[in-house]
């Protein structure tokens, strides 16, 4: 399994490069440790006209050894309330699920992990659900009971409060 | 029908002496010449096809008033209690019986004619007596029907040869046979009959003898028959096999399978028939094939379950598994009527339902014919028991077949004629649809064999006739009714290979039944050595192919070009599928001997008619020298069976392919005949030997000797029976058994190819199944109604139940197949020692279907479990039963979605990649000559210069225009082993290998790489 291996950092580096020269609006990334190319840290900028509009969300990616046969992992380092994102800060969508586990029974397999995705699709991804909650597979519970009962009061004024804490955090 | 005719015939039987006369016969022939014309027409069609043969031998007048009386007489009987039928049974039996016999015989005649009047009156209308005949034996009542029909073409053989002066050349042969037989029937039904216990016995005797003579009117037809019975053979092979797969379902799966392939019979009643077809068709020497690959098949499937316990038993199993057979052969009695009840039964559903029915051939067998069936079934099961007592009567009947083939020859077309007229009047006549209906089982068999014929020779006249007989006949009539439809090309086409057939068959066979042993011995030889002379194989396949390409006309004619006499006993068979009941007793009756042996072959050769072996062994004891005949016939029909396996499997899937009724009963007449003829080529010079055996030499010890299986049947099953009859069995058996012995060996290697085109053949006929199931489940009801039987309502109850419970079972078969195939475990064995097992099992199928079914389900998914997680983990696709997919799911996280290596490289191109040509490694490459070939406007240009420039500075123009593999997202370089997928999309081998092994869908697109090939392929 030389290939994997070759594979990866390959991967990284090409989407490295790509990240560079090619930036994506609304978010950047990097590695948290230029020795460790399976860790990467990108922040995430919130969507505009969303209730995430303006905060700046620090993640990590940790990418397996077998990436890209396997998702990588994502995770919030910076609070965010939101129905998809666990309390932990693991981000939880179908794309980063591992092909044919369905743990949640909610996702079709073709919504899952390929290995054609890059930093990049998980990052639009990651924007878009910031965007648009999935309610049906939520991460945390309470939030998406916020988000489907009272999305813009008790769910807005946590979001804020997340939004504000990132804009704080974002740049120590 | 036959209950009353018991009661009845005492005093009918008195009535039937004054009417012994063929006058009142006739007279009541022309009575019901009014109603019965049209079925007279169709008959005389059958006739006229049957004539063609017969009435070299005999009159066709004669036949047709012969005819005509008999279905007068069965009218009369059925209206009347038929003294007329008495009388002219009686005349038959007297003048096939000796004179002081023939109170006896006559009393027994029309005893016996009213059974199969009655039977089929009883079957029709349920009459009361019917009750005592079902309440005797539903069997018995099949039987009678069976026997009705095949006593009725016999009688009406009998008659026609007594009456019918002209036929004296037949009817010396027929009297002979039919006096021996008759003799020996009469004897043994003769007191009974005088003392109206004959009723059931005689019943069962005159349904015999009934069926004797609709086997030898199916002599012709029993060609067809065979044909068909080869079809179904073969269909019952690839149900077999799934059997195999299945084991229980073996019968049902198989019956299935067969009804799929060959016919709609249902299986078991496709294998009875299918047997007797064979045996009728190939008769001794194809039947025995057929029936032995059958059987084999049948045998493998159940063999591998079933102990080797009778190897000599296998022999007689083959006897015994003839007991499957066994209703056949006893159809001649009991069994014959079993058989052709069955196979009425199951000819009808199977003909309305074919394959569909099939499955549940047995079960409707048991279930749907119930009365005949349910005895057949039971028989079937009991067969071993019933069957032997019923073989022996059988082989007396078998006997009586063939001298009825002889005779039948002329009598079954007689028969057919008194069946299609039976039918007739039946369409035609309200009051005559009961006796009709009855009628129709048997002469429902003998209307699709007539009607076959008929529509063959009267094709117009007969077609209006069968028309009018089709919707009646429940099976028959889909089969009719297809035939009258897409099916009558199909018979008509039979029929006029039919006539053609039967011309030189009937040349043949009036031969044939001149002499009757010897005929028999014709028969057989001309019938096996006739199929096999083609090339037994290749003959078979040549025909089959012909036949079902749709063409099935062609087929007949080629087989009947090929050999007349084939092609007649091809058409005869052919015809005699359609009838099934009528086919199968006719078949037997063509081949009666033959058929017997067929039967017996069958048995050999139908794992189900293993358990029938013990049928004929129990049927042996009445009728020793025809037990003895039957273990020949078995013995033969073993080998032959193994030897037809092979072409009934090519042909059932032709057949398949066909489809077409009239395919189905080509293919399986074909197959039979094909397979007959393999095998015939051996049992020629044995059906020499047969006819001796069938004079009841004892087979066991000469199948034991020559067949290692053959002690054991004996000892088991046909112990009992064996034990009376093996003696003279034996005897005549060793020239059988060593056919068998012959054949055996065949058998072996026919299983493994069989179990081979069975998979083939089950995937085929699965897939036409579903393919046709709708068209068929349509046929089915109409048959159903036609045939009036109470049993054929429940039957598709049942046999929709059996259908849903076959399909399931299927797919285990299948796989238990492919996984015995890569296991290599089933197949070989079954030849020997299987077939004892098999018998075993067949016992049990008939009855205890699910049982046995159950038993080797669970078994074989246990085998097969593991098989099949190799398999599944190697092949995706393949080879997974619901259980393997259920564990699938279950592991579906990791294993689910991959594609084996295989998979993937069997899906996708690997290659090295070669990159693209840039313009500029062109404008490199190309010469200024070149550039300017190309013309100005493709010269390079500052812009494109520029452009080349760019790229030559930029490497990201470069990655721009080069492909890169998305998984890895690097740029694919020149030589790297790269991966095409169906969608077109290109990635690196080891990184989309990696993938596709866990998910064999394309990355990019997510469509499946299997998906796309089937979709592209």
């Amino acid at each position: 399994f030389t290939q994997p291996q070759r594979m990866l950092p390959q991967k990284t580096q090409s989407s490295f490069g790509i990240l560079n020269k090619n930036p994506v609006e609304g978010f950047s990334a990097g590695l948290i440790e230029d020795s460790d190319l399976y860790r990467w840290e990108v922040l995430i900028i919130g969507p505009p006209d969303t209730l995430y509009e303006g905060g700046v969300f620090k993640a990590h990616l940790t990418f397996p050894k077998d990436y890209p046969l396997r998702p990588p992992k994502m995770k919030f380092i910076t609070d965010i309330w939101h129905p998809n994102v666990d309390k932990n800060g693991d981000v939880c969508i179908s794309i980063l699920h591992e092909p044919g586990e369905d743990k949640y029974g909610y996702e079709k397999p073709e919504e899952r992990w390929l290995p054609i995705h890059t930093v990049e699709t998980i990052m639009i991804s990651v924007i878009s659900m910031l965007a648009d909650p999935n309610g049906d597979s939520p991460a945390n519970v309470d939030a998406a009971k916020e988000w489907r009962e009272d999305r813009h009061g008790a769910f807005k004024r946590k979001v804020a409060r997340c939004v504000r804490k990132s804009q704080e955090t974002a740049f120590e | 029908m036959k209950s009353e005719v018991p009661p009845v015939t005492a005093g009918r039987q008195e009535h039937l002496k004054e009417p012994l006369v063929n006058p009142e016969p006739i007279e009541g022939a022309k009575s019901f010449a009014n109603n019965m014309e049209v079925i007279g027409k169709a008959g005389s069609d059958f006739e006229t096809l049957c004539e063609s043969r017969h009435r070299p031998l005999r009159d066709t007048g004669a036949r047709r008033d012969s005819e005509r009386t008999l279905l007068g007489r069965r009218k009369r009987r059925g209206q009347q209690a038929g003294p007329s039928d008495c009388s002219l049974k009686e005349g038959h039996i007297s003048e096939s019986s000796l004179a002081p016999q023939r109170p006896r015989v006559e009393l027994l005649n029309p005893s016996e004619d009213e059974h199969n009047h009655e039977s089929s009156f009883s079957d029709c209308a349920s009459s009361p007596s019917s009750s005592l005949r079902f309440g005797d034996s539903d069997t018995l009542s099949s039987d009678d029907e069976g026997e009705a029909g095949a006593t009725g073409g016999q009688r009406k053989a009998s008659a026609l040869t007594a009456g019918g002066g002209a036929g004296v050349g037949l009817r010396p042969n027929l009297g002979r046979t039919r006096g021996n037989r008759a003799h020996k029937w009469m004897r043994s039904e003769a007191e009974p009959m005088l003392l109206k216990r004959p009723c059931q016995s005689s019943r069962r005797p005159v349904h015999r003898k009934r069926f004797v003579k609709a086997a030898s009117g199916e002599g012709q037809r029993t060609q067809k028959q065979k044909e068909r019975l080869l079809l179904q053979r073969k269909k019952r092979e690839v149900i077999a096999s799934r059997k195999y797969a299945l084991l229980h379902s073996t019968s049902s799966s198989s019956e299935e399978i067969s009804s799929d392939s060959s016919s709609p019979s249902s299986t078991e009643a496709e294998d009875e028939l299918y047997v007797d077809v064979s045996s009728t068709s190939s008769q001794p020497n194809s039947a025995t094939v057929t029936t032995g690959t059958l059987d084999e098949d049948v045998v493998v499937i159940e063999a591998s379950p079933a102990p080797p316990t009778t190897i000599p038993a296998s022999e007689e199993i083959n006897v015994t598994s003839t007991d499957s057979e066994v209703e056949i052969v006893t159809v001649g009695d009991g069994f014959r009527s079993r058989s052709l009840g069955g196979l009425g039964r199951i000819w009808p559903s199977s003909c309305s339902q074919n394959r569909l029915q099939e499955p549940r051939g047995r079960h409707r067998l048991s279930t749907v014919i119930q009365p005949l069936r349910q005895n057949a079934g039971e028989v079937v099961d009991l067969t071993v028991d019933e069957d032997d007592l019923t073989v022996v009567p059988t082989t007396s009947g078998s006997i009586h077949t063939q001298t009825v083939r002889s005779s039948s020859s002329s009598s079954h077309h007689t028969s057919t004629s008194e069946l299609n007229d039976a039918p007739g009047p039946s369409t035609s006549c309200s009051s005559s649809l009961p006796e009709s209906m009855h009628m129709q089982r048997p002469s429902g068999s003998a209307r699709t064999s007539a009607e076959d014929d008929s529509r063959a020779s009267l094709s117009g006249a007969a077609g209006d006739n069968t028309g009018t007989a089709m919707p009646r006949l429940p099976s028959c009539c889909q089969q009719h009714s297809s035939c009258g439809g897409g099916p009558s090309p199909a018979h008509l086409s039979l029929s006029h290979a039919h006539p053609s057939c039967l011309q030189a068959s009937s040349s043949q066979q009036s031969n044939s039944q001149h002499t009757h042993n010897s005929a028999h011995h014709f028969h057989h030889h001309v019938h096996h050595p006739a199929p096999q002379p083609p090339g037994t194989v290749p003959f078979i396949e040549p025909s089959c192919p012909v036949e079902r390409p749709g063409a099935l006309p062609a087929p007949c004619a080629g087989i009947g070009s090929n050999s007349a006499n084939n092609a007649v006993h091809y058409h005869d068979q052919q015809t005699l599928p359609v009838d099934l009941s009528n086919s199968s007793v006719r078949s037997s009756g063509n081949g009666g001997p033959s058929f017997h042996g067929s039967t017996s072959a069958f048995d050999p050769c139908c794992p189900g008619s293993t358990s029938r072996p013990p049928a004929y062994v129990s049927h042996a004891p009445p009728g020793p020298s025809q037990p003895a005949v039957v273990d020949s016939f078995s013995s033969s029909m073993v080998a032959q069976p193994q030897t037809q396996p092979q072409p009934c499997r090519h042909y059932m899937h032709p057949t398949y392919g066909s489809l077409t009724r009239s395919l189905h009963h080509q293919s399986s007449s074909v197959c039979p005949h094909s397979h007959g003829n393999p095998q015939l080529t051996p049992q020629p010079t044995q059906q020499g030997g047969f006819l001796i055996p069938r004079t009841f030499p004892t087979p066991l010890s000469s199948h034991p000797s020559s067949h290692t299986v053959p002690p054991a049947p004996p000892t088991a099953l046909t112990t009992h029976p064996l034990s009376n009859s093996s003696a003279p069995l034996t005897q005549h058996l060793p020239a059988d058994h060593q056919t068998l012995l012959h054949h055996m060996p065949p058998l072996g290697p026919s299983v493994q190819r069989l179990h081979q085109h069975e998979m083939l053949q089950r995937m085929e006929v699965q897939r036409r199944r579903m393919m046709q199931h709708p068209t068929r489940a349509h046929e089915r009801p109409p048959p159903h109604p036609h045939r009036m039987h109470p049993n054929y309502g429940h039957g598709h109850h049942i046999h929709v139940p059996q259908t849903m419970s076959s399909h399931p079972r299927q797919p285990e078969q299948r796989t238990a197949w492919e996984l015995g195939i890569e296991a290599g475990v089933p197949v070989a064995p079954y030849p020997s020692g299987h077939l004892h097992s098999h018998l075993p099992h067949y016992h049990a199928p008939p009855r205890l279907h699910h049982f046995p079914i159950s038993v080797m389900h669970a078994g074989i998914s246990d085998m097969t479990y593991p098989h099949i997680r190799y398999i599944s983990s190697r092949m995706t696709g393949f080879g997974r039963t619901y259980e393997d997919l259920l564990h699938l799911e279950e592991r579906l996280g990791t294993v689910n979605r991959g594609a084996s290596q295989g998979t993937i490289e069997r899906c996708t191109y690997p290659h090295k990649y070669k990159k693209k040509v840039l313009e500029r490694d062109i404008d490199q490459q190309l010469t200024p000559e070149a550039w300017a070939s190309i013309g100005k406007n493709m010269h390079p240009t500052p812009e494109s210069r520029k452009l080349h420039g760019k790229q030559d500075e930029d490497q990201g123009a470069d990655e721009d225009t080069e492909e890169k593999c998305t998984i890895c997202l690097s740029i694919l370089e020149e030589g790297e082993d790269v991966r095409r997928l169906p969608c077109m999309h290109l990635f690196h081998q080891l990184c989309v290998d990696q993938w596709l092994l866990t998910n064999k869908k394309c990355p990019i697109c997510r469509v499946d790489i299997e998906a796309q090939l089937s979709a592209e392929s």
